[in-house]
Formats: C-alpha cells, sequence, structure tokens
C-alpha cells in the first residue's frame, strides 16, 4: 500500500489527515494493532510542528504526507518546501534522547509545552529529518510485525 | 472522518467537587485553549475540586496535554484537579509523557467519589 495526502499549512486539517491515516492502518488490515494510535499522535505532532514553525514559501505551498506499509513496516514520509529547520531543531529530530519530566517534579515546574518531539520520539521505532531538493523531509517508522494485531 | 469539532462542555456539581465533561472526541491544539478556558472558568465559577470526565475524549495530543497540565497547575489553589473515564489512548499520551504519575486518575466518577466519602 502506498499513498499520498497533500494538505494546506491549515491546523484544522490535521485531524482529517490524522484520521485519513488511521483509516489506511484499517484498509491494511491493522486497525486493532496497538500502535495504531501512536501511529496517529506522532502524525499529529508533527503536522502541529510543522505548520506551528514552518515558513512557507507561498500561500499556494502543501505539506505532502506519503504513507506505505510492506512487510510489517508503516512509513510516514512528511515533505514540506519551507524554511530548512535550524541545526539544533534538527538535531533534536535526528537525537534518540527522549526528555520527559521526572516523577519527583514539583507541580508548579511541569512543563505545558515541548511535549511534540519527545511523543514523536517516544513511539516511531525510528525517526530521521533530512534537507533534500529544497524540502524539509521527515521519515517516521513503525515496526508492526512485532506485536500480533 | 471530516467533521471539525468545537469545544463545548457539559457541567455537573457534586459536594465533592465538579464535574467538568468535554463533549467532543478529540483535544487537540484546535480546541486546546478553549478547553483550558472553559476548565478554568468553571474552577473560579465553582471554587471547588474540578473533576475532569473524559469519557467522550478518545485522543488527545500534546496541545491538549499541555491544557491539561495548565490547568492542574491553577487549581491548585482552589481544590486541584483529578481525571476520570480516561481512555486507552488518552492514558497512553499520559504514560508516555509520565503525567500518568502526576495526575489522579479514577475509573469512573463513582469510584472517585467513594474514595472519597470512604
Amino acid at each position: 500500500m502506498n499513498i499520498k495526502i497533500s494538505t494546506e499549512y491549515d491546523n484544522s486539517q490535521i485531524p482529517i489527515v490524522a484520521r485519513l491515516v488511521r483509516h489506511l492502518c484499517v484498509v491494511c488490515d491493522i486497525g486493532n494493532h496497538p500502535s495504531v494510535n501512536k501511529i496517529e499522535v506522532a502524525t499529529v505532532e508533527l503536522l502541529t510542528n510543522i505548520i506551528k514553525y514552518a515558513e512557507r514559501p507561498s500561500a499556494e505551498s502543501l505539506v505532502e504526507v506519503h504513507c506505505s506499509f510492506e512487510g510489517g513496516d508503516f512509513h510516514i514520509i512528511v515533505s514540506e518546501p519551507g524554511k530548512a529547520l535550524s541545526e539544533r531543531v534538527a538535531y533534536e529530530y535526528g537525537s534518540d534522547t527522549v526528555s520527559m519530566p521526572e516523577a519527583d517534579i514539583g507541580i508548579m515546574d511541569l512543563p505545558e509545552s515541548g511535549f511534540g518531539i519527545q511523543i514523536i520520539k517516544s513511539v516511531c521505532d525510528d525517526l530521521h529529518y533530512k534537507r533534500e531538493k529544497g524540502l524539509n523531509v521527515f521519515t517516521m517508522a513503525f515496526d508492526l510485525s512485532s506485536v500480533e494485531a | 472522518l471530516w467533521q471539525v469539532e468545537t469545544m463545548e462542555i457539559e457541567q455537573e456539581i457534586y459536594d465533592k467537587g465538579v464535574v467538568v465533561r468535554p463533549v467532543l472526541s478529540r483535544v487537540d491544539s484546535l480546541v486546546a485553549p478553549d478547553f483550558r478556558r472553559c476548565v478554568l472558568d468553571v474552577a473560579a465559577e465553582n471554587k471547588a475540586l474540578v473533576i475532569i470526565d473524559l469519557i467522550n475524549v478518545d485522543f488527545m495530543d500534546s496541545s491538549g496535554l499541555g491544557a491539561l497540565i495548565g490547568c492542574f497547575k491553577s487549581t491548585q489553589e482552589t481544590g486541584g484537579l483529578v481525571l476520570c473515564n480516561v481512555h486507552k489512548n488518552v492514558h497512553e499520551v499520559l504514560a508516555l509523557t509520565h503525567m500518568d504519575r502526576i495526575f489522579e486518575i479514577y475509573d469512573d466518577i463513582d469510584t472517585f467519589l467513594s474514595k472519597k466519602a470512604a
């Protein structure tokens, strides 16, 4: 299965794309797999970050979401023509380190933002960012072969 | 599949606190600011423990989580905030971010009320 979804840089379209991705999982007969919610959450978080921070070149620019499922691996490749990520943010997407609040953190010290990329890194089996041909390209991979759907 | 939801809540007042029940299935970046405002309005009006009943919510992202944390912090002076009827998808996000260790979570409102009565 290979499918491409194009969406505007518009927050209100994120749940629609996310539901389409979930629906694709159903079509691929993995709709009941325990990782499907993780796939949807990662899709939402990545698109939210892209739309929040991207500097799109024109009003007509689109974000493309390419989904594929083959041999137990679900891949989501998201590309968009915005400005290249800063070195710091690009490093964050490439780093395996996941940073979540400690259990003994004080209530008033709890962060209210910054969870998005940490959630993506937690739920993906593989996450990559690269700048290619003027596009920001993010690849998220989910290994669905290890747990029965 | 295509419907974009808007923020709407139900409210019930008990002697142990006030229940806030979002009537929507997703708490994400589209509704998180309204969700926060609704919960804090109820907290300010009632000055009591806020019980967030998530029975209708089967998806929450980091924006929704951030709103929940903001409400949790803001209600500390007026009674605090607990969660009940947390769907497994939402619980998964709480667990991934370690917030399941921070929030008091009850299976349902009756469980909360009976624990508070004990």
